[in-house]
């Protein structure tokens, strides 16, 4: 379980609504606009305005709009001057709904840029990969996953594709092939049937 | 050699046939920072202490701090070619080094690899290069000696076969030296040698190297070198090594081994900058608080194993360098406090011409008479007293006043005795010439020899023995007893005189 203040209001606020996934694609909406907007931001965390300016201010622009966990979420992180943990709030629910929803981010590198056709295919034989062989990925859930492959390019892999969930990778490179044979090669002992002649 | 360009084809076609079939799912993590032979990794949760890990160029690491957030990792090889960023995969294996018999006679790194270019080593034994030593209920008490071949260390400090035994003094007192003398002496005694050279200059070790094959020594000795410039973690990890390498042959194969740390002082100091770069808490002479553990724990894997145990044994011969003799500095006093005896070496007697400069009075060794033959313990026995008697009065003989006979004929004999044990570097001697030349010592038969004549006289004595009497000599080699002393006494007394008319007659 995630420690800390921000684990503990992560854990609360979840407890207390209905759809926490709903619940976190609007504090994502709410964390995006505050980052895109460096003048909110500092407003918002700013110890020079006031608990009650910055509740007038966001009520004003935000009622109506939010569920009304996000807006108290807001307001009780001002009334106990801890603005500055609504990322790593965020960040902690994401991780806690990635476990109780079954959620898996991997990634996925290729080597070169792919077709839309072949695109689609490779991620969706990633997500198979990744849920029939989870347990080598690290992941102990049983049931349904839901696997986000996040698609990216990487040159030097040469050839081939990797495949990172978490802290687990799975490497089907042409670089890594290339590197572990050399070192075969230098050090495997030859059978002398096929291998060195002397003269 | 020649190369058939046909079956390296094959192989190379029979290996991109497998392409794509080894595949496996790694635990991996990042690279956070690096520098000074470390790295701070983030992820590998499940990654245990002293794990081996493999960097994405292939570098390996040991997994030294297991952090809440980040593990500590120190880099087995070149760190310059590290990055930020880089993959750290797991291996799941605890760091191993190769053993067995293909490592005799080789120079190879803390790492087991060969540095001395005679190409690879062909064993595939493997063995864990830290292991808890053996209990209580797999050793026996020390009882068979260790030969130095050196005089006063094999008369007066004696070390038995799974002793510990420190070598302790400043720098240039020939510490090295009677380390090396040993593996010398251990030719055809059927005793594995292990000589671990840590931070020395790479000059010094190939002059050793050399040595040991000039004396014919490299074939039972494996040479385990973390040289000065090679990173702290090889200097760090080479005496576990050079010890996983001797405890090959000590528990599966039954055998005596001897391995020489030198020195300690230098692998403290790796440890300590290890330590330090990891921001552990520096302790005293900012060494961190498990320095102790770090000697204890190596130099309690030497042992005599018992006879369910195949009676093999692991004699560990550490070596200190002290600062201007300050033997209460904090590397020093650990491990005089862990091992069974010090062998003090003192510049004054060095630069005074006693070679090996052993200061016998300060000196001990734990395990004592336990580890002589009887032949040496009843000769060494008046040695010790002789000595201790000529020390007290030595003071008087430079006032140069009168003295008393009784006192006159102690400083004699003393002074001659302390003749008796000079010995030139890498000439040992076997116990029973020694026993022959430490009988004539305190039997009185060097007494009217002039002082400078001693170690000529002993020469001629043992060439006499060896021409005239073979049969002293056996008797001693093969009985560990004094032979009949009616008869020894009768033959050293004409060699004496022999000797001395002889030298007259050159006179004239």
């Amino acid at each position: 379980m995630k420690k800390g203040p921000a684990g503990n209001y992560a854990r609360a606020v979840l407890a207390s609504v209905d759809d926490p996934a709903q619940f976190e694609q609007e504090l994502e909406v709410i964390q995006k606009a505050f980052v895109s907007n460096p003048e909110i931001l500092s407003f918002y965390e700013s110890p020079l305005f006031s608990k009650d300016q910055k509740k007038e201010i966001l009520s004003k622009a935000l009622s109506g709009k939010l569920s009304t966990a996000a807006e108290s979420l807001l307001n009780i992180l001002v009334d106990k001057k801890r603005e500055r943990f609504l990322s790593s709030i965020l960040e902690d629910i994401r991780s806690i709904n990635d476990e109780t929803l079954g959620r898996v981010r991997a990634e996925l590198f290729v080597a070169a840029e792919l077709d839309e056709s072949s695109r689609t295919a490779l991620v969706e034989r990633a997500k198979e990969i990744v849920s029939s062989h989870r347990r080598h990925f690290g992941l102990t859930r049983e049931g349904s996953l839901d696997v986000k492959v996040e698609y990216r390019v990487k040159k030097d892999i040469v050839a081939g594709v990797v495949l990172k969930v978490g802290d687990y990778l799975m490497d089907a490179t042409l670089r890594t092939y290339l590197r572990n044979w050399k070192e075969r090669v230098y050090t495997r002992k030859i059978d002398p049937s096929l291998g060195w002649s002397k003269a | 050699m020649k190369i058939n360009t046909d079956e390296i084809v094959s192989v190379l076609s029979r290996e991109l046939g497998n392409y794509g079939q080894d595949l496996k799912i790694d635990e991996v993590g990042t690279v956070l920072e690096v520098g000074d032979g470390i790295a701070r990794v983030y992820g590998l949760k499940n990654v245990m202490a002293n794990e081996m890990l493999e960097f994405e160029n292939g570098v390996m690491g040991l997994a030294f701090n297991l952090e809440e957030a980040s593990v500590g990792i120190i880099i087995l090889g070149n760190y310059l070619e590290i990055r930020e960023g880089f993959n750290v995969k797991r291996t799941g294996r605890i760091l191993e080094v190769p053993v067995g018999e293909a490592l005799l006679g080789r120079v190879v790194d803390g790492l087991g690899t060969p540095i001395d270019g005679k190409g690879p080593v062909n064993t595939d034994k493997f063995r864990p290069v830290e292991k808890i030593a053996p209990g209580i209920s797999s050793r026996k008490p020390v009882h068979e000696p260790m030969q130095t071949g050196i005089k006063a260390i094999d008369a007066m400090i004696p070390i038995g076969r799974g002793q510990r035994q420190l070598i302790i003094g400043d720098r240039g007192t020939g510490k090295s030296a009677i380390a090396i003398d040993t593996i010398i002496n251990q030719k055809g005694n059927n005793v594995i040698c292990v000589y671990v050279a840590i931070g020395q200059k790479a000059s010094t070790v190939a002059g050793v190297v050399n040595r040991l094959r000039d004396a014919g020594a490299l074939d039972y000795t494996i040479v385990v070198a973390a040289n000065a410039s090679d990173p702290a973690p090889m200097q760090y990890l080479a005496p576990y090594s050079g010890t996983a390498m001797a405890e090959e042959f000590m528990y599966n194969h039954g055998k005596a081994t001897l391995v020489v740390y030198d020195d300690l002082s230098k692998q403290a100091n790796a440890y300590r900058q290890l330590s330090l770069l990891m921001r552990r808490p520096p302790g005293r002479e900012a060494y961190p608080g498990d320095v102790f553990y770090l000697h204890s724990r190596l130099l309690e894997r030497a042992a005599k194993l018992n006879e369910k145990n195949g009676l093999g044994s692991l004699t560990a011969l550490p070596i200190i360098e002290t600062q201007e003799g300050e033997v209460s500095a904090y590397i020093p006093t650990n491990v005089i406090s862990i091992t069974d005896g010090q062998i003090y070496l003192q510049p004054n007697l060095f630069a005074s011409g006693v070679r090996p400069a052993v200061d016998v009075g300060i000196s001990v060794s734990r395990v004592g008479g336990a580890a002589q033959i009887k032949a040496m313990k009843k000769v060494a026995g008046t040695l010790r007293l002789d000595l201790a008697a000529f020390r007290a009065l030595e003071a008087f003989a430079q006032l140069g006043t009168e003295l008393d006979a009784v006192t006159q004929r102690q400083i004699d004999r003393g002074k001659r005795l302390v003749e008796l044990l000079k010995q030139t570097q890498y000439h040992p001697f076997a116990v029973e010439r020694q026993v022959l030349s430490i009988y004539a010592g305190t039997k009185g038969y060097l007494d009217k020899i002039p002082v400078e004549n001693v170690r000529e006289f002993e020469t001629y004595m043992l060439d006499h023995m060896e021409k005239a009497h073979p049969e002293f000599l056996a008797v001693i080699r093969d009985t560990k007893e004094i032979p009949d002393e009616d008869k020894l006494k009768a033959a050293m007394a004409e060699i004496a005189d022999a000797f001395l008319t002889g030298r007259k007659a050159d006179v004239r």
